[in-house]
């Protein structure tokens, strides 16, 4: 019983905008002084302490960006839809809140790993791009994003628009699972995984550390600026109540 | 800075980082940018509110 | 319960005969734009014949999506959308009615004309079989993937345009696996797998979309 009890606790508690609003404000500095740090010294090793590719030369170094910009397209529209799922089924407006500011930060990965790639793909493999089966979803990807927005801004109630969003976006979890594992079920001219397979990765150490370095600076950017986001909407939508006036008196 | 020449790839490996840079800098200067007008125009609005109106209900008012 | 949806299977039907536009519009449209394009490229035999399948499967697509308001619109507007979600029946089982007769009106059509326009395109036999199976399998997903989009959109004033953006990415998949089998059977490969994966595509359509529809519909309908 108490347990239940604490965790009903924890769960209001976490659900409330002045205690989301507090908690995120104290985390958010931390978030963003750690990514850079972490920023820093994946740039550092990847760019200069990284040995040449034996096939690649130089030009593989794009890949400290382009695969992180990769996984968090995926990984942010995942959460996107989680949140959107949790908005749906217990009406939480903080989940509806965290769900839709995804979208614009989520929208921006995808389209920096097109650009990305598609800046790697003319020295290496003489085309800025290919329709083949990984590069097709990721731009699907990337409409998928942006009609999830379309949709939010065309419907004029928050509450309905979130609620049609997340059926959207659930809708378009299928994409996920293509994009993953477009390299193994077609032949692409995009390269097969070398780091989430789940024998060794055939990546070289001192490759393999820059490259998850960076995919943990970009995790904590998006946590960032999608906690940015979710406070100014938070005080946008709150901002007859008796907190932000609170808030707003000390500043 | 020789360890930063990358030879006939430098066009793509910059453009590819710096792409990455302003991707990031716009994910953080809007949202910063948008938190302060909205701070500005509650802030307005609640001067507006509490200097411009007549109500006699309003505790605000001096008589 | 499958009383209710026979009875709205028959309505959606009958309404539409009544309505012949509705069908027609659809259908006319489809003729005019795969006739657009030997007209804008020229009486190029062998030109055509290559990008025959995928004029005329891109134009399937937009003649469905351009037929899809037809879909909910009406009912929406006169109250019967609201009525069916007080019905015992669950509404994700009434819409399959409604895009089963939906398909009828569309996709059925678009698949009796398209030999017709297959021939003006030089295509040949064994691709034209192809590609009314193609057809076959792909304009119900179609009508389904669609009821989706028009769902989410039906209560908006600029739906029309919101709709392509929502339904044009959900309808690649489907496209890509339609045009590869047919570009199998014209290199004399067999188009098994893609064939396969069209099947698979429309079993989970089938299954899964009737809640997201019936759960859009609600959203919209408040």
């Amino acid at each position: 019983m108490n347990i239940f009890a604490s965790i009903t606790r924890l769960y209001h508690q976490f659900a409330s905008p002045p205690y989301f609003y507090r908690i995120s404000g104290l985390w958010l500095p931390y978030i963003m002084g750690l990514c850079a740090l972490l920023f820093a010294y994946g740039l550092y090793s990847g760019l200069i302490l990284a040995p040449i590719d034996y096939e690649q030369g130089e030009a593989y170094r794009i890949i400290f960006v382009h695969v992180p910009a990769a996984w968090m397209s995926m990984f942010v529209y995942m959460v996107m839809a989680a949140t959107g799922a949790i908005a749906l089924v217990w009406r939480l407006k903080l989940a509806e809140i965290v769900m839709i500011s995804c979208a614009p930060i989520g929208a921006s990965f995808t389209f920096l790993a097109l650009a990305t790639g598609s800046i790697w793909g003319k020295p290496m493999w003489n085309t800025w791009w290919v329709w083949d089966a990984r590069l097709t979803s990721e731009l699907l990807l990337l409409f998928l994003y942006l009609g999830v927005m379309a949709l939010y801004n065309a419907i004029e109630d928050r509450r309905t628009a979130a609620r049609a969003v997340a059926i959207l976006a659930l809708v378009g979890v299928v994409n996920i699972p293509i994009i993953h594992y477009s390299v193994e079920w077609w032949n692409t001219l995009h390269q097969g995984p070398t780091v989430t397979k789940f024998d060794k990765p055939s990546i070289h150490l001192s490759m393999l550390i820059p490259l998850l370095v960076m995919a943990v600076a970009f995790k904590l950017f998006f946590i960032g600026s999608l906690f940015m986001r979710v406070r100014t909407e938070l005080l946008k939508r709150e901002q007859n109540s008796k907190w932000v006036s609170a808030l707003l008196e000390s500043k | 800075m020789d360890a930063l020449d990358f030879g006939k790839y430098n066009l793509y490996i910059w453009a590819s980082y710096a792409l990455t840079f302003i991707v990031l800098l716009w994910n953080v200067v809007i949202p910063l940018l948008a938190k302060n007008k909205l701070i500005k125009d509650i802030k307005r609005r609640n001067y507006l509110n509490s200097n411009g109106s007549n109500d006699s209900d309003n505790m605000n008012e001096k008589t | 319960m499958f009383n209710a949806w026979v009875q709205i299977f028959k309505r959606d039907l009958l309404i539409a005969f009544r309505r012949r536009s509705e069908i027609i519009h659809p259908i006319i449209f489809f003729v005019m734009v795969i006739s657009l394009f030997p007209l804008a490229i020229g009486d190029d035999k062998v030109l055509l014949q290559k990008i025959a399948p995928a004029i005329i499967w891109v134009t399937a697509l937009l003649a469905t999506m351009l037929s899809l308001d037809n879909l909910f619109r009406t009912d929406f507007e006169d109250g019967s959308l609201e009525q069916m979600t007080m019905l015992k029946t669950p509404l994700s089982l009434l819409v399959t009615a409604k895009i089963a007769a939906h398909w009828f009106i569309t996709g059925l059509p678009l698949i009796l004309i398209t030999p017709l326009l297959a021939v003006l395109l030089y295509m040949p036999s064994e691709s034209i079989s192809m590609l009314l199976l193609t057809l076959l399998l792909g304009t119900p997903t179609l009508s389904i993937i669609g009821a989706v989009g028009i769902a989410l959109t039906v209560g908006l004033r600029q739906g029309g345009v919101i709709l392509s953006l929502l339904i044009l990415p959900l309808y690649i998949p489907v496209l890509i696996f339609a045009t590869l089998a047919l570009q199998n059977v014209e290199q004399g490969f067999s188009a098994e797998a893609q064939l396969a994966m069209m099947l698979a595509i429309l079993v989970l359509a089938i299954t899964l979309s009737p809640f997201a529809i019936a759960a859009a519909l609600k959203v919209s309908l408040n």
